[in-house]
């Protein structure tokens, strides 16, 4: 292996693993203050700051959790998910279902869900928003291509669905929240479309007919087909509402045929 | 002071601006009050996605000139250029029409891990043929010049055997690469290392630096000595301000930088910081006139 490529890889795990540390140890200079200090440093940078872009992408489930338990899952997090992009606003992805395995973690059950919907909220943030269809735009679609007609989502939907309240849960913890600060648990789950809508982040509540619906077309469904799932979940499922409803909150960027 | 600061970098009575870098807190404080800047430097990745930051910098783009700062692109990494990458950054070179796009002289990746910091190279033949080869790779994929920072270190490998400046002179003789000057990361390197910062300014061809940056540093005291930390969470020492007049001496009044990230003061203090690095630049501009 070229010395460049060994040096790299040997320096990478030793921000990692104290034993790999001291295995590059001897090739760094000291002058005065120890190579494993000199590396300590990197190490710190490394956690510290990928701790930060967590901490940035979590503020509700962080003031949840508490500062101290936060960096400390964080950390865990951190050495067991390596970072696979150059644009660190994609790092964090899977951090709902490591929170979930975490000691402890059972105290708060509803705290997967909400790191979740933090998540939802900052990749639709970061989404493009391609112009939105209207009604006038599907006036083109013959009727009797409707049923092979598929809808396609804006780059920032995300559909969440959770047996906890978790949106009341993160409106409650927003600093400019100046409501009741108490949650019920007993309110009950929710489902979510999470939507890009110019400089905000929108969520909507579904109905169960709707999520299932917006599941199928967001596989690459037709229109037809995610009406049948939705009807499963929902007999009362009413196709026209919920098309002219999720049009006018500018959920679909194009059709298809 | 008066001098319009709506001219474009490089052009008009005064030869360069000082500007900073932008950080989401200030935006709004920006579209409101408009304050005298020349530019804004921002980090290329925080508008990869066209999501809500790249509605407001191209409000901000409308007022002042943008120069894009790369922080992922881990050019001096021995993994494969990441294609996604280089392709997410020549849409928005395409889209922002950027002053300048930069990168560092530092590798971030290996294994396809990502280690989220600027790391430090050995300075060895072969890291230089390495880093010169992608740099130009870089280049020809992005159809123009780019900008390459010299960064803050925290120690040295044994295996160096070139100087850092002489490195960074040759990476860019070899490639054609451009230098951003990074003053501050040239104080902490040579209080880290033991160098004399004004042989490092010395060594750097003057045609190649395009743009200059000043932060704030963190001193850490450990056993057997002290190494300053690249925090850029404060003002810059006046040791910085000495450097700096010495390199606007040699290199002329190009375009220079108040980098802040963490700890973020009130953008009083940023405006406070671009008045006396504008002060340094006129005072040259007014010597060579």
């Amino acid at each position: 292996m070229p010395a460049l490529r060994e040096l790299q890889t040997g320096f990478a795990a030793a921000l990692f693993d104290r034993e790999a540390a001291a295995r590059i140890a001897p090739g760094v200079q000291s002058r005065g203050i120890a190579a494993e200090r000199r590396l300590q440093v990197y190490r710190n940078n490394l956690f510290a700051s990928l701790s930060g872009v967590l901490a940035a992408v979590y503020p509700v489930t962080r003031r949840l959790v508490g500062e101290a338990y936060f960096e400390q899952a964080a950390r865990g997090y951190i050495a067991t998910h390596p970072s696979r992009s150059g644009d660190v606003h994609d790092y964090g992805g899977r951090f709902a279902g490591y929170l979930g395995s975490c000691p402890g973690s059972d105290a708060l059950p509803y705290l997967p869900d909400v790191a979740r919907l933090e998540w939802g909220y900052h990749r639709a943030f970061h989404a493009d928003q391609r112009p939105s269809l209207d009604p006038d735009g599907l006036r083109a679609v013959p009727p009797e291509d409707y049923p092979r007609l598929r809808l396609m989502l804006q780059p920032s939907t995300r559909l969440l669905a959770s047996h906890y309240p978790v949106l009341r849960i993160w409106q409650v913890n927003q600093d400019d929240w100046a409501g009741e600060p108490a949650v019920d648990l007993a309110e009950g789950g929710v489902r979510l479309l999470i939507l890009r809508q110019g400089v905000e982040v929108a969520f909507l509540p579904l109905g169960a007919g709707e999520l299932a619906w917006l599941r199928g077309l967001a596989r690459g469904m037709t229109l037809f087909e995610a009406q049948r799932l939705a009807v499963r979940r929902e007999p009362d499922f009413d196709l026209g509402a919920a098309l002219q409803r999720l049009l006018a909150q500018g959920a679909f960027s194009g059709w298809q045929l | 002071m008066t001098v319009s600061f709506r001219q474009p970098v490089g052009t008009g009575p005064v030869p360069a601006y000082a500007g900073i870098g932008l950080r989401s807190d200030h935006v709004q404080e920006i579209l409101d009050t408009r304050p005298a800047l020349g530019w804004v430097e921002v980090h290329s990745e925080n508008y990869f996605g066209r999501g809500i930051p790249r509605h407001y910098l191209e409000r901000i783009r409308e007022d002042y000139p943008i120069s894009l700062h790369g922080v992922g692109l881990s050019v001096g990494s021995t993994d494969a250029l990441n294609r996604d990458h280089l392709a997410a950054l020549r849409e928005l070179v395409g889209e922002i029409d950027p002053l300048f796009v930069s990168e560092h002289l530092s590798w971030s990746s290996v294994g396809g891990r990502f280690l989220n910091d600027l790391l430090p190279l050995p300075y060895t033949e072969e890291a230089l043929a390495h880093v010169a080869a992608r740099v130009g790779e870089i280049q020809e994929y992005l159809g123009r010049q780019i900008l390459i920072e010299n960064i803050s270190s925290y120690l040295q490998f044994d295996e160096s055997a070139i100087p850092e400046w002489e490195f960074l002179a040759e990476l860019s003789n070899r490639s054609g690469c451009a230098v951003l000057l990074d003053v501050n990361n040239i104080h902490v390197n040579a209080t880290n290392h033991g160098f004399d910062a004004r042989r490092y300014l010395q060594a750097i061809p003057v045609h190649a630096v395009r743009e200059m940056h000043l932060a704030g540093f963190t001193r850490k005291v450990f056993d057997g000595g002290e190494i300053l930390i690249d925090t850029h969470n404060r003002r810059v020492v006046p040791e910085v301000w000495a450097l700096y007049e010495s390199a606007v001496a040699r290199f002329g009044a190009v375009p220079t930088l108040i980098e802040w990230d963490s700890d973020l003061p009130p953008l009083a203090v940023l405006l406070d910081e671009v008045r006396l690095a504008q002060e340094i630049l006129e005072a040259h501009h007014a010597r060579v006139a």
